[in-house]
């Protein structure tokens, strides 16, 4: 008897585990005592972490509670460490304003420690990876269909959600110490300021590292490097800025010198980023709502975030509404506060803590329309509730261009964002165009503004006729297309053909397969 | 009412003026001029609030933009915003911030020299102006002192770190940025008219009285203790309305009527033309300027309208609105 043991994964295996005190009492009762060898603390512990923070589990669906558990807590921006000023992620996001949910559970209980909170065991609310927003169940103008949500712009400009991003850049460079003497004349790379033709030094002092809190614009230096050879530079792509954070000088285990450098950017939410309540309700920002145009209760309360009431039905996450009720308690001064998957309170009692504090039992309120000042006519469920910014951004993912890089081989545009590449135009959207009647578009999609090119074919032989350089009587040399089949320039027409197609028949001439063209004037 | 021009007479009265806090009553006017005034009050009564920031030293934890964001934040006293101008119709300067019509400077200096934590508040930011400093509220609230509410806090500093900043306060309304709305609250609600059914009312016992009037989330309804009538040996107390202004609109006393089977119970409208606004403001301008400065915001708005009454223009912007105001 009180005794806690600690069971690893494998352990686990050979264990028979008693879900709760009350299985194990139920046994005796039946006078069939199974011999449990250990029994949870609590039921929900036998969900991991990420699983037993989520209010109301048990009331999801599991494919919901599964998409929170794996994918959201993971893509959630949060605080994830507590040395970020000494760290050189790659890539790390953090949240400006991170808070702690309004509910409480068991899981989330043990995160605390003694000493912090109002009963001693709270846990900091820079553990958590998201924040409380007063959420509302309604349309808003259609612009929260098929899971977009409408956000309050007051809120945003007021820090909600805000984040910031640090990108790190690494360089490195030779040691000398170390190299000897052997190759200390040839081409060693070293850091420095150098005009460079491939982008602006501007912001870089003669050490060849920016100066702390220079804006880096897409397509800068971000640190100067150079050898004998010439420029190694590393160059920021097209997609990427911000403004200097650190630039850290160090050697690794081998010796070898390298600069790190970090770039900051702060975003706050903007139309397309991504958000996700605890529930698997992902949804992308469709529209940034001024604060007076919301619906507002009766007290002034007005939405941080509008979502579309048909995120619900197929869904089947109950638990967001039953949060959104119990926060809503909580916050006016319930003392029903946890939300402990599977010993979760009963909709009873959050109803009656709801009435007690004096809001309608089921959580909707009476509203005003914000435009009009008129009364809605039926009544809209709000309530606060625990919300993540996802780290899928709009402005990670923009993606468009008009002139850019082609490939070399197909002449068609370059697929890739980095590279500042097109949007593929499929094969689905070519049917479309053609459903439409779309022809001239869709010529100019596939063919004018990809990979149009010209060749020459000559009607006699139905060949393609290159463009030589040869030598006419009287000893003049011309270049234009000339047909050797046919040994004539008679009869040659220009063709506008897609390179793509010029390109096939090049390579099965090579192989021994020749095409014709059947040509017509039109 | 359709096509009939009439002039509206509102009528005001105030319940209750703290400077942070007012509760009016807005009568005899519609929806639209009371939802217009809650509008202004929380888009476009101007204040003043810190726009531009020059960090000079900043060893702190947070990055420049968060202190610039923070510091934006913090509400500054604004009772000259009104007679202010916006930066960008300044012409004394070229919205550089450099002049006292549409700027005022701040200065913050901070180091922390010790081995305790320092907290850089509002209180330490210095300004050029001593009409525009930092709003604080321990100044309209009793707060003890020893509680040390000292301002708005900005940032920490540990030992050896240190923050040294220029910002500038300019002139903005909430439209541009919610930093300069001054409205923490601005809401109203239709002033409720509450019927009672007298004769349905009879037929229900004490027990149902008592549970009808619990369903009501806030206190709108009570039984009245004087009116107890002797109804054979059982004492029926009438049920009264105590507070008809505590009615949200929530319906769960009509709910409640349908589930007992006395539909029609009790009817509640709201009344369309008496408006019971609540408003508090962040503290940059008192609550009752607010309303003040939102009633000229919205004259001024009008005479725009009314300006350009008569311009070719305005017939063309304004359309069937134009051709209202004359008269037609």
């Amino acid at each position: 008897m009180g005794i806690i043991e600690l069971v690893g994964t494998e352990e686990e295996e050979d264990c028979f585990t008693a879900w709760g005190i009350k299985c194990i009492l139920k046994d005796v009762k039946e006078k069939k005592p199974v011999k449990f060898t250990h029994c949870e603390l609590d039921m929900s512990f036998l969900l991991g972490l990420s699983c037993g923070i989520i209010p109301f589990a048990n009331h999801d669906h599991a494919r919901r509670v599964l998409y929170q558990a794996q994918k959201h807590s993971s893509q959630a921006i949060g605080f994830p460490t507590t040395n970020p000023n000494i760290r050189v992620d790659t890539l790390s996001h953090q949240l400006y304003y991170p808070q702690r949910p309004l509910f409480r559970t068991m899981t989330s209980d043990c995160l605390g420690k003694p000493g912090y909170g109002h009963n001693g065991i709270l846990p900091r609310p820079e553990l958590y990876n998201g924040q409380n927003a007063i959420v509302a169940v309604n349309i808003h103008l259609g612009y929260n269909q098929e899971d977009s949500l409408v956000m309050n712009q007051a809120s945003m400009e007021r820090g909600m959600f805000r984040s910031e991003h640090i990108r790190s850049y690494k360089a490195e460079v030779d040691n000398k110490e170390t190299m000897g003497k052997k190759r200390i004349s040839d081409n060693i790379m070293n850091f420095g300021k150098m005009q460079s033709t491939r982008g602006r030094v501007d912001c870089l002092d003669d050490d060849g590292f920016p100066f702390i809190g220079a804006n880096l614009q897409s397509g800068d230096i971000v640190i100067g490097r150079y050898a004998d050879s010439g420029d190694h530079s590393i160059k920021l792509k097209h997609t990427e800025r911000g403004m200097v954070q650190k630039v850290v000088l160090s050697s690794n285990d081998d010796g070898k010198n390298f600069a790190v450098v970090s770039l900051r950017q702060v975003r706050s939410p903007r139309l397309g980023d991504k958000f996700s309540s605890m529930h698997g309700q992902k949804g992308v920002l469709g529209f940034l709502e001024s604060q007076e145009n919301f619906p507002f209760t009766i007290q002034g309360i007005v939405p941080d975030i509008v979502i579309n009431p048909h995120a619900f039905p197929s869904r089947q996450t109950p638990g967001q509404l039953l949060e959104a009720a119990l926060g809503k308690g909580i916050a006016c001064g319930g003392f029903l506060r946890y939300a402990t998957p599977f010993s979760t309170p009963s909709v009873e009692a959050i109803t009656e803590q709801l009435h007690r504090v004096g809001f309608e039992k089921w959580g909707s309120e009476r509203v005003y329309s914000g435009r009009t000042g008129a009364m809605f006519n039926s009544l809209i469920f709000m309530g606060p509730t625990f919300y993540q910014r996802l780290i899928h951004m709009a402005e990670d993912k923009v993606k468009f261009r008009n002139i850019g890089p082609v490939h070399p081989l197909t002449r068609q545009p370059v697929a890739d964002r980095k590279r500042y590449g097109g949007i593929k135009f499929g094969e689905m959207e070519r049917d479309c165009l053609i459903a439409h009647g779309a022809s001239a578009n869709l010529h100019e999609r596939l063919f004018t503004l990809s990979d149009c090119s010209e060749v020459h074919i000559c009607r006699k032989c139905k060949n393609v006729a290159n463009v030589i350089q040869r030598t006419v009587s009287g000893g003049r040399k011309i270049r234009g297309p000339y047909c050797r089949l046919c040994e004539s320039v008679d009869d040659i027409i220009k063709a506008n053909v897609p390179y793509g197609a010029k390109l096939l028949r090049q390579e099965l001439f090579s192989m021994g397969i020749n095409l014709k063209f059947e040509t017509e004037y039109c | 009412m359709e096509g009939v021009s009439y002039q509206r007479f509102p009528r005001v009265k105030i319940r209750e003026l703290k400077d942070d806090y007012a509760k009016f009553e807005l009568r005899e006017t519609d929806a639209s001029m009371s939802n217009a005034l809650r509008r202004v009050m929380i888009a476009e009564v101007p204040t003043i609030a810190i726009d531009l920031v020059e960090i000079e030293v900043n060893s702190s934890v947070l990055n420049d933009e968060f202190i610039a964001h923070r510091l934006g934040l913090i509400p500054l006293t604004s009772e000259k915003a009104m007679s202010m101008r916006f930066s960008r119709d300044c012409d004394a300067c070229d919205g550089d911030g450099q002049c006292e019509y549409c700027s005022v400077e701040f200065h913050l200096r901070a180091k922390c020299m010790g081995d305790q934590t320092l907290d850089v508040t509002s209180k330490d930011l210095i300004s050029s102006d001593h009409n525009v400093v930092p709003v604080d509220l321990a100044d309209s609230y009793a707060y003890d002192s020893s509680d040390q509410q000292r301002g708005i806090i900005i940032v920490k500093l540990r030992r050896g770190q240190e923050l040294r900043l220029r910002a500038i306060a300019r002139k903005g309304i909430g439209k541009d940025h919610a930093k300069w709305s001054p409205a923490a609250t601005v809401t109203f609600m239709y002033e409720p008219e509450i019927h009672i059914n007298e004769d349905l009312m009879e037929t229900l016992t004490l027990a149902e009285r008592q549970a009808w009037v619990e369903s009501s989330p806030t206190k709108v309804f009570d039984l009245d203790e004087a009116t107890g009538q002797l109804k054979g040996c059982l004492l029926l107390q009438e049920v009264v309305v105590v507070d008809h202004e505590a009615y949200t609109y929530d319906e769960e006393v009509i709910k409640k009527a349908e589930a007992m089977g006395k539909p029609g119970l009790v009817e509640i409208y709201g009344k369309e033309d008496s408006f019971i606004f609540t408003v508090e403001s962040t503290g940059a301008i008192k609550a009752s300027q607010m309303v003040l400065n939102a009633i000229e915001v919205l004259k001024q708005k009008l005479d725009a309208v009314r300006l350009s009454e008569d311009t070719v223009e305005a017939d063309d912007q304004f359309g069937e609105l134009g051709a209202h105001m004359r008269g037609g």
